[in-house]
């Protein structure tokens, strides 16, 4: 199981955000990916050039695929 | 990579095959009986090799091969089955369908080669649409094709194909991901060929079926209209090349309604035909959700037509050969949805708080007719002319006789489909999503799963072109 960080969500029904996420699950299975960032290992899906927005402290960069995609890692406690 | 297809697919259709044994004759069959076989083929052959895929996974577990020795299995199985029925069920004497006059030479000239081009037309639409597109639209990336990608990924946790989210609805049933998890499985690798080819199988297949069908039932002239009126539909070829399961669902309502009209017209085929209409309305069931909505409102519309014309009788007669080619595939679906299937979100919202003041809403109830006015706008796309009016205009012209034995079909179909849309409704005004966006992403689809067999029915109820004229 992987965690999905991207830009926020417009709205419930944000078809961009929805669709960033959907095929990231189409790309990554057989692993399942849970929105947010909970699991060891988070993927990040930004626009590319936009890939600064994480939220999350406790993460950090394992690899930068390039166009906006990234693996990130939680920082050992 | 090609003949790996090929195979998967003969193999398929081969099984398929045998399921249409006993709608042959003796003698060599015609060409519309060739044609009905062969579209029948596809989707029983598909239909029936999903099931045994999810059997063997349920089982035995994922293997690297283990899809393609089920397929041998059952290929062996349907064999023995068709072998069985040829020798003992067929009829001793040779019959033909129905002779059907054919059209003069020059009006069956002009429809057969206006039929030719619309083909070449669609194909090639269809073609470059699925190139646009490799992996389907929406729906295909997000459900079925994804759904397909855990189960050869995965192989032993491929249960893990239904821990994903809702968004993903992981309740809907396995005829289409296992059709592609098999092909994928034969090819040796992920090729979004393999859904492709099954896309387009199954478009131009529903095709078929209702040029078959109508042309044993009726004439040549009304087969090649209403193949010539679902080539045009512009939606039916999108939606095809879309890799979603709608327009399979639709084969389905199809080979359903248009294998009660054969039956009610060939007798001495009743029984083949009716576990052939049986297998099919149960794998509308395993296709999708709403395959249920189908095979309730067949059923009801089925027993009110023949209650109310003849007897209860026939009806009860016709029930165990129905319920022999149901009762395999909708073991399967219950297996499924008892055992894996998460329950579906639709159903689990509909509480009593929430669903009455809903339905008590006359605003709902409009909103719900507007969306279905737009699903019919969009059934031609952005085309000119929207096929329904051109479907209406030409009943205005010719007139509605249906031929007197097919008239229980007939009956049966549009009771049945008017069930389905009442249904379509319901889900609607009941629904817990917002109710703007469910229409939108969903009604027309909806429609076009009714529309080829509306057409076939329209035809088939429809005065033919050469009486019309004298």
């Amino acid at each position: 199981m992987v965690g999905y960080l991207s830009e926020p969500r417009r709205s419930p029904q944000d078809l961009d955000w929805s669709k960033g996420f959907f095929l990231t699950q189409y790309a990554l299975s057989p692993l399942v990916v849970v929105e947010g960032t909970a699991p060891a290992l988070v993927i990040g899906n930004f626009p590319a050039g936009h890939t600064r927005y994480a939220p999350d402290p406790t993460l950090a960069l394992v690899r930068d695929f390039g166009d906006g995609v990234l693996l990130f890692s939680h920082l050992p406690r | 990579m090609t003949l790996n297809l090929l195979v998967a697919i003969l193999v398929s259709m081969l099984g398929g095959f045998f399921c249409t044994v006993g709608v042959w004759t003796r003698q060599a069959p015609t060409v519309p009986v060739l044609v009905l076989s062969a579209s029948l083929a596809v989707g029983l052959g598909f239909g029936l090799s999903a099931c045994a895929s999810f059997l063997s996974l349920s089982l035995f577990g994922a293997s690297p091969h283990g899809l393609i020795v089920t397929d041998v299995v059952l290929l062996l199985l349907l064999g023995g089955a068709g072998l069985w029925a040829r020798t003992r069920c067929a009829p001793r004497v040779a019959v033909h369908p129905p002779v059907t006059p054919v059209p003069e030479p020059r009006l069956r000239w002009l429809l057969a080669g206006s039929l030719a081009i619309t083909l070449i037309c669609a194909l090639l639409t269809f073609v470059l649409l699925s190139l646009r597109s490799p992996h389907g639209f929406w729906d295909a990336w997000a459900i079925w094709n994804l759904r397909a990608r855990f189960i050869v990924r995965a192989l032993s946790p491929w249960r893990h194909a239904f821990s994903v989210g809702g968004w993903s609805h992981p309740d809907y049933p396995l005829l289409l991901p296992l059709s592609v998890a098999r092909l994928w499985e034969y090819l040796g690798r992920e090729s979004p060929v393999a859904p492709m080819a099954i896309a387009m199988l199954f478009t131009f297949s529903t095709v078929a079926l209702a040029w078959a069908a109508l042309f044993i039932l009726r004439k040549p002239s009304h087969a090649t209209l209403a193949a010539l009126l679902l080539l045009g539909t512009s939606a039916l070829v999108t939606h095809g090349a879309s890799q979603m399961a709608d327009v399979p669902l639709g084969f389905f309502i199809l080979a359903t309604l248009a294998g009660l009209s054969l039956k009610d017209r060939l007798p001495e085929r009743a029984t083949a035909l009716l576990v052939v209409t049986g297998i099919t309305a149960g794998l509308a069931v395993w296709t999708k959700n709403e395959g249920w909505l189908v095979l309730v409102s067949v059923v009801l519309a089925r027993a009110s037509v023949l209650g109310r014309v003849r007897s209860w009788a026939p009806w009860r007669r016709e029930l165990p050969a129905f319920v022999a080619g149901l009762a395999p595939v909708l073991f399967v679906v219950l297996y499924f949805k008892l055992t894996l299937a998460p329950p579906n979100d639709l159903v689990s919202n509909l509480g009593w708080r929430d669903t009455v003041p809903r339905l008590l809403a006359p605003v709902r109830y409009l909103e719900v007719m507007r969306g279905f006015k737009n699903a019919v706008l969009d059934l031609g796309d952005a085309t000119l002319i929207n096929p329904l009016l051109v479907l209406l205009f030409y009943l205005v012209c010719v007139g509605i006789e249906p031929d007197e034995r097919d008239r229980p079909g007939v009956t049966t179909g549009l009771v049945a489909l008017s069930l389905m849309v009442i249904g379509f409704g319901l889900l609607y005004l009941t629904t817990s999503e917002t109710l703007a966006w469910h229409l939108s992403s969903s009604a027309g689809r909806l429609l076009l799963q009714i529309w080829p067999s509306a057409v076939f029915l329209a035809f088939l109820a429809a005065c033919p072109p050469e009486r019309s004229q004298g």
